[in-house]
């Protein structure tokens, strides 16, 4: 588990968040297909294949904000709900190829959530749109507030972009959230 | 047994129902609240209840509480199936009738085990 001292500076608090969101997008792809992806930091000049969609959401957390982005091909995506509804891909509606990926998202900011947020605000409902070539992740600006990252699985790539917004003044608030562990998941609790 | 599923998400649904009818529970899908809202006024005769939290129109509580204003001795078990975990909404749920919750991403065995645990704890 990452911890922050107290005294955290700014420039870590940044990276120790992007952290968290880089292995939610890993752990909770996992938990879809059922295999470990693996994760690349995006070339500078890397041949992209990911310029059919998008699927973002969005989280308000105690110190800020936290915005997910996954580009896409419909192939990549298909293998990927095929993979969790053991279904053939060539047989799945679109709108439930949709409904995975978005599921895939919201279940990212769940755990980042838990991890970081001790407030009752949700995440944003997950939305997919067409991307446009201004949506390439690896035009992004690449600096302490975006980052992103390709996750390999099943000879397909997902490219994830993160946008962080720090509330400097919380900083404090984020040095306490982050020596807390996360809920564990998949298990029954008793109300 | 009956069991209702309440999800917006289309893949959700679909996977729940797959795991329960394998199991030999007949299920019931609800895409929204209001949806659900009205298989209740339709029939009461359900065994348990799987609710999503975070959903467009109404949130998986809003629609709990408006089930039971509209059924106030309807005692079938709920358990909430959500990203959250904070312990303010599980107090705010248990006082509205849930009793059991699953965070993101659930297994087989534990929406089993619930389902058990639940139901026989009603026989």
């Amino acid at each position: 588990m990452s911890t922050a001292p107290k005294d955290s500076n700014e420039l870590q608090v940044y990276e120790l968040v992007q952290q968290e969101v880089e292995q939610a997008s890993v752990l909770c792809l996992k938990n879809i297909v059922g295999k470990t992806p693996t994760f690349s930091q995006i070339k500078p000049h890397e041949r992209m294949n990911c310029d059919h969609w998008t699927s973002a959401i969005s989280i308000l957390l105690d110190f800020g904000s936290v915005g997910l982005k996954i580009h896409y091909i419909s192939k990549s995506a298909r293998a990927i709900t095929s993979a969790k509804l053991k279904m053939d891909e060539n047989c799945l509606p679109a709108c439930l190829v949709k409904n995975t990926m978005e599921d895939y998202l919201n279940t990212c900011m769940g755990r980042v959530k838990r991890k970081f947020s001790s407030t009752n605000l949700n995440p944003s409902v997950p939305l997919t749109s067409p991307a446009s070539d201004l949506d390439e992740p690896g035009f992004l600006a690449i600096d302490r507030e975006n980052a992103s990252w390709k996750l390999r699985c099943m000879g397909f790539d997902i490219y994830v972009s993160c946008k962080i917004n720090l509330d400097v003044v919380a900083a404090n608030r984020f040095a306490e959230t982050m020596n807390s562990p996360v809920a564990e998941t998949g298990k029954l609790e008793i109300l | 047994m009956r069991i209702v599923i309440i999800d917006d998400s289309t893949m959700v649904r679909m996977e729940l129902r797959e795991i329960f009818e394998s199991e030999g529970y007949e299920v019931i899908e609800a895409s929204c609240g209001e949806e659900a809202v009205s298989i209740f006024r339709r029939t009461e005769d359900v065994d348990m209840i799987y609710c999503d939290y975070n959903m467009p129109d109404m949130d998986g509580l809003e629609t709990i509480e408006k089930i039971t204003m509209e059924h106030p001795h309807m005692d079938t078990p709920i358990v909430l199936i959500t990203t959250e975990s904070s312990p303010e909404l599980k107090a705010k749920s248990k006082t509205l009738g849930v009793r059991g919750w699953i965070v993101k991403p659930y297994t087989k065995e534990a929406l089993l085990q619930a389902t058990e645990y639940f139901t026989r704890t009603e026989e």
